[in-house]
């Protein structure tokens, strides 16, 4: 399996190559375009029960995408949100990913939903997936993605942080940034401890869905 | 203090690096990341300089409160616009101010003043946030935009539309009317409005139209 990342720079794209053999997964909805020669089957991520289908995920649904080629061919993946992508060959390490970070991944790669039991804490969900395993494995951003060396402690505002090394701690705490949004995520910051690195982008999904909700037509009354 | 602007065109932000005591402010929730060096107090409009009482109300979803970050240690803080594009800025020496326009604010150095000035009932019609900001004094000005910002020298006359201005010089004077036809008309038919500037000196300008992109996306969604 080879792969590009095309027209690198704000809208990339990732291109991948499958030989004969070779398997790709990614996140249902990313496929651009696609050889002919190309077959792509849709299914549930395995472990994944029906409650966090139901509740957490908020009606988004959990699937993955499988690419395989009897006879080679390519195809390109792109992210809901422009930005960049990046490439790590998993080598037996850890790494947490936010949820919309996570593009694709080789077979060997194992991606895990784990969530975080903060559904007391605030509707919303905190989703968070760790990546272990061998082989690609490629995640995204909105907007550029900056790499923090963190030696102790630091603070992340909810909504930017893509990727983790898993040594790091972190725990969700209030700020009263008395940011007027709908969403009660927009108060929370993640504060990180430790030694490892945390990657963040410099869009916020989250803060462009605050922003369009004043925009929506109002409902006419009676 | 260092400010420098990072990333590729289409998604900038900032980042300030502050010493042992100094200080930073920024529009309320527009910190990406920071040091944990940092403290930072969120302060009411009323504290910065002017207390606009039942205007408040009106400002139509622009935060009015302000972030102060301090640094007990070294440390550093990443502000970012909400939309893709560039940030502009402007470092002030002292001999002019600007007006920050439609929410255009992001954040400045401690040496600078920012008082909101509200642009009346012009400023409610053109759909645009009515209140500009103030900024005076010494130090680095950061703004929020949408798109690309190219400065423009006005020399005699210049005329754009409200949702186009980031910010101007305070030298230039100015007035906001509408493109052409009559007031009410001109607003229901979501004509734009425009701010005609007149004088000398600079104006930035960005290349998108937030109201017009919110106008696009926003009547996708269900509505409220």
């Amino acid at each position: 399996m080879q792969y590009e990342i095309q027209c690198a720079g704000s809208f990339p794209v990732l291109e991948i190559s499958l030989a004969p053999g070779d398997t790709l997964v990614s996140e249902a909805g990313a496929m651009a375009w696609m050889d002919t020669t190309v077959d792509c089957k849709t299914a549930a991520r395995g472990g994944v029960g029906a409650s966090l289908k139901r509740g957490i995920l908020g009606g988004e649904s959990f699937f993955q995408n499988s690419y395989t080629s009897s006879t080679g061919g390519k195809v390109a993946l792109v992210p809901g949100q422009p930005g960049e992508i990046r490439a790590t060959e998993m080598d037996g390490q850890k790494l947490m990913l936010e949820r919309g970070a996570y593009l694709a991944s080789g077979p060997d790669v194992t991606i895990n939903a784990n969530f975080k039991g903060l559904k007391g804490l605030f509707a919303e969900g905190m989703f968070v997936l760790e990546a272990t395993g061998s082989g690609p494995m490629f995640w995204n951003g909105y907007g550029d993605i900056h790499e923090v060396q963190v030696e102790g402690d630091y603070i992340v505002d909810n909504g930017y942080a893509v990727a983790w090394d898993a040594s790091l701690d972190y725990n969700v705490q209030r700020s009263s940034k008395k940011v007027r949004s709908f969403l009660f995520g927009d108060q929370l910051v993640m504060r990180f401890h430790g030694h490892g690195r945390v990657w963040t982008q410099s869009r916020s999904p989250r803060s462009l869905s605050a922003w369009v909700f004043p925009f929506r037509r109002v409902k006419s009354k009676g | 203090m260092k400010t420098e602007i990072i990333g590729r065109e289409a998604f900038q932000s900032i980042k300030v690096t502050l010493s042992p005591g100094e200080q930073f402010v920024s529009e309320a929730g527009k910190m990406v990341r920071m040091s944990t060096s940092l403290t930072n107090e969120v302060e009411s409009v009323k504290k910065s300089g002017g207390f606009l009482g039942g205007l408040k109300r009106m400002l139509g979803g622009e935060a009015f409160f302000f972030s102060r970050y301090t640094a007990q240690s070294e440390g550093e803080v990443v502000l970012a616009p909400t939309l893709p594009g560039n940030v502009g800025f402007r470092e002030l020496d002292g001999t002019r101010g600007w007006y920050c326009a439609g929410g255009s604010y992001l954040g400045s150095g401690p040496e600078i003043k920012t008082e909101p000035k509200w642009q009346g009932m012009k400023g409610l019609f053109s759909g645009e946030s009515m209140v500009f900001i103030h900024a005076t004094g010494i130090g680095p000005l950061v703004m929020d935009a949408f798109g690309t910002v190219t400065e423009e020298m006005v020399d005699g006359s210049f005329t754009v539309d409200t949702g186009h201005v980031v910010a101007f010089e305070d030298c230039l004077d100015y007035t906001i009317s509408k493109a052409g036809g009559s007031w009410f008309n001109s607003w229901l038919a979501g004509e734009g409005f425009v701010i005609r500037f007149s004088g000398q000196g600079k104006v930035l300008v960005q290349s998108h139209n937030m109201k017009e992109f919110g106008a696009v996306i926003g009547p996708k969604l269900p509505p409220r």
